[in-house]
């Protein structure tokens, strides 16, 4: 009896230290602010997390002889960042340990993520560590019990440890931030720090493996070179129109029928990315938003990219409640395709964008302006395309008008639903009597018409430009007639 | 590929060249487009598609990862990334119509080479 007790007392002696051996996740007091910071590495955001000495060690023992740590990446929306995507680079990065009043100090780390970046005063570039995150979401880590459960981080900092930290009696990171030459727009200007504080964690080897495998950011973040954590590794990106700017399509919706030719029914901004691994197109990102809805009609909105009929792939289709993070019901939506890519990216416009007690949004002149939705296309292909055998842009954004069951392309376009009541209208058609378009993609700087304003009458030298074939009056949409458009604004429906 | 894409631009710039090269505009009655009928020649396309070409050969960098990119005056970008230092490279790239310039970088990560950058009329 008594040598079984010992032997349960050895084994219980044994079992307890391994269960409390797993390390947890602990969020540090110290912050990066101004570009720089020194990170006390014993001091927890909360002081019941304070780490010991013997935790530290646990930590770098959980990760194989490192430690790692997670940033929560904060900026200011600068060159191509925006909240769901805005990073850093860092200069130098420096952990200092002091064992046995003998100090230590630690210099190489590594990101998941690189860029070529010029330096402030310079146009040289060269490569440096990223951090690529983004802000307004909720990234639950795995761990409920870890200080990170709920929390926003997203990049990570691993740095090789080769000593013993069991005896540590000071640990400091000791970390700056590269101030990038803004000036030369994307990378640099994405990879810009501000003032807003970046925050950090001591992370526990399951956050890290999480947080590695949801990248948050990368796939739209300029100039990524990966060290191999991203699933869907990109070289390059081709954008259009660009990184930044979007495609207007603004629709007359009234087809087949001669209207007030304001432009106004729909308009839509949207972008196109193409992903590239090597030399072949991996992957597609789109992003836009309904910027005003002047009609009293109801619209599904699509976007048909020609891809040739060997193209498949799957992807994920995003509708965000206009100024926020938060999707409408129902999204995201997975979505998987075959031959081109053709997509319902906008469903139900006149409840979407709906101003309580009003026909109209963002058409009729002293009425307040509302931000429409945002959505974004994900889509990875299951064998990578030749850049040459995707459809050139501005591509087919076309409208189906759920009162009168009509599809409205542009002229260069065919019917592609089906189900619709012109659904044999072939390449050539989609003009009125006059010979006008019912779509015409313009640049961002373009204004909508106010409601029944006539295009012409708004922009006075658009017919100029139109009976020209474009020789004249090229930059027809950016002198409008003041008093007869809707001065919404790129800043206010660019919301993101 | 590349000559079937380079093929398909020089079809779409020669397009674009004799609508250019058109008539001068017909009599308008007003700025209004409910008071005309479009002309037979009438443009409504805003963009355009050029054709950006460059061989990373013509330039004489060390590095072996090279990167591009190519954006407007306005700093906007069209293309960011790397490029096969043994190929050239054929983008199809979507300019307003009043935008004749673009500029790029060519840059490595060799640190003993110096950036390029150039303006090409398109």
């Amino acid at each position: 009896m008594s040598r079984s007790f010992i032997g349960l007392l050895l084994m219980a002696v044994l079992v307890v230290p391994q269960a409390n051996a797993v390390a947890l996740s602990v969020q540090l007091k110290d912050t990066i602010k101004q570009g720089s910071g020194s990170i006390d590495l014993f001091r927890a955001k909360q002081q019941k997390n304070n780490l010991s000495a013997a935790d530290l060690e646990e930590m770098r023992s959980d990760h194989g002889g490192s430690l790692v740590f997670a940033v929560d990446v904060n900026e200011a929306a600068n060159g191509s960042e925006k909240a769901s995507c805005q990073g850093v680079a860092i200069e130098s990065a420096v952990l200092t340990i002091v064992v046995g009043g003998n100090s230590f100090s630690f210099s190489d780390y590594s990101t998941p993520t690189e860029s070529m970046l010029a330096k402030f005063g310079s146009t040289e570039r060269k490569l440096y560590h990223t951090l690529i995150g983004q802000t307004g979401s909720s990234l639950i880590t795995p761990s409920s019990s870890s200080a990170l459960s709920g929390s926003s981080y997203d990049a990570l900092i691993t740095m090789p440890v080769n000593i013993a930290l069991d005896n540590a009696t000071s640990a400091t990171l000791d970390i700056t931030l590269l101030e990038t030459n803004t000036s030369l727009g994307d990378p640099e200007a994405f990879y810009d720090f501000t003032a807003g504080f970046e925050d950090l964690a001591l992370v526990s080897a399951e956050d890290s493996s999480f947080l590695a495998g949801l990248a948050p950011g990368q796939s739209e973040a300029p100039l990524v070179i990966t060290q191999g954590q991203v699933l869907n590794p990109i070289d390059s990106w081709v954008y259009f129109p660009s990184s930044v700017e979007y495609y207007i399509a603004a629709y007359e919706d009234n087809y087949p029928a001669k209207s007030d030719y304001d432009f106004n029914d729909l308009v839509v901004g949207y972008r196109v990315g193409l992903g590239m691994t090597a030399d072949k197109v991996s992957s597609l990102l789109i992003y836009g938003y309904i910027i005003a809805r002047g009609s009293g009609f109801t619209h599904d909105w699509y976007l048909h990219i020609g891809l040739p009929d060997e193209a498949s792939g799957t992807g994920m289709v995003n509708l965000f409640q206009a100024g926020s993070s938060v999707q409408e019901s129902g999204y995201p939506k997975s979505i998987s395709q075959s031959g081109s890519f053709d997509q319902r990216l906008l469903q139900g416009t006149k409840s979407l964008m709906q101003v309580p007690g009003l026909e109209f949004a963002n058409t009729e002149a002293e009425v307040s302006l509302i931000q429409g939705q945002k959505f974004s296309v994900s889509f990875d292909f299951d064998t990578p395309l030749n850049l040459a055998d995707i459809a050139l842009p501005p591509y087919d954004p076309y409208l189906h008008v759920t009162n009168t069951g009509y599809e409205i392309h542009l002229p260069e376009y065919a019917s592609r639903l089906g189900s619709s009541v012109n659904n044999a209208e072939g390449v050539g058609g989609f003009k009125n009597e006059q010979g006008y378009p019912f779509v015409v993609i313009i640049p961002e700087d373009w204004e909508p018409p106010l409601e029944h304003v006539d295009l012409g009458e708004a922009y006075s030298t658009f017919l100029g430009y139109v009976s020209s074939s474009g020789a004249q009056n090229e930059s027809w949409y950016t002198v409008p007639s003041a008093t007869k458009i809707k001065g919404i604004g790129k800043a206010f429906w660019k919301w993101d | 590929m590349k000559t079937r894409l380079l093929f398909s631009l020089c079809f779409i710039l020669a397009g674009c060249g004799s609508e250019s090269s058109s008539s001068a505009p017909s009599t308008l009655q007003s700025t209004r487009l409910s008071d005309n009928n479009a002309p037979p020649n009438a443009r409504f396309e805003q963009y355009r598609i050029s054709a950006f070409e460059l061989d990373p050969g013509e330039f004489a960098l060390t590095g072996e990862r090279l990167f591009l990119k190519v954006y407007l005056s306005s700093g906007s970008v069209l293309y960011l990334g790397q490029i096969d230092k043994q190929k050239s490279i054929l983008l199809p790239l979507s300019l307003p119509n009043d935008e004749e310039m673009v500029k790029f970088d060519l840059f490595s990560d060799f640190e003993g080479d110096r950036s390029i950058s150039r303006e090409r009329q398109l």
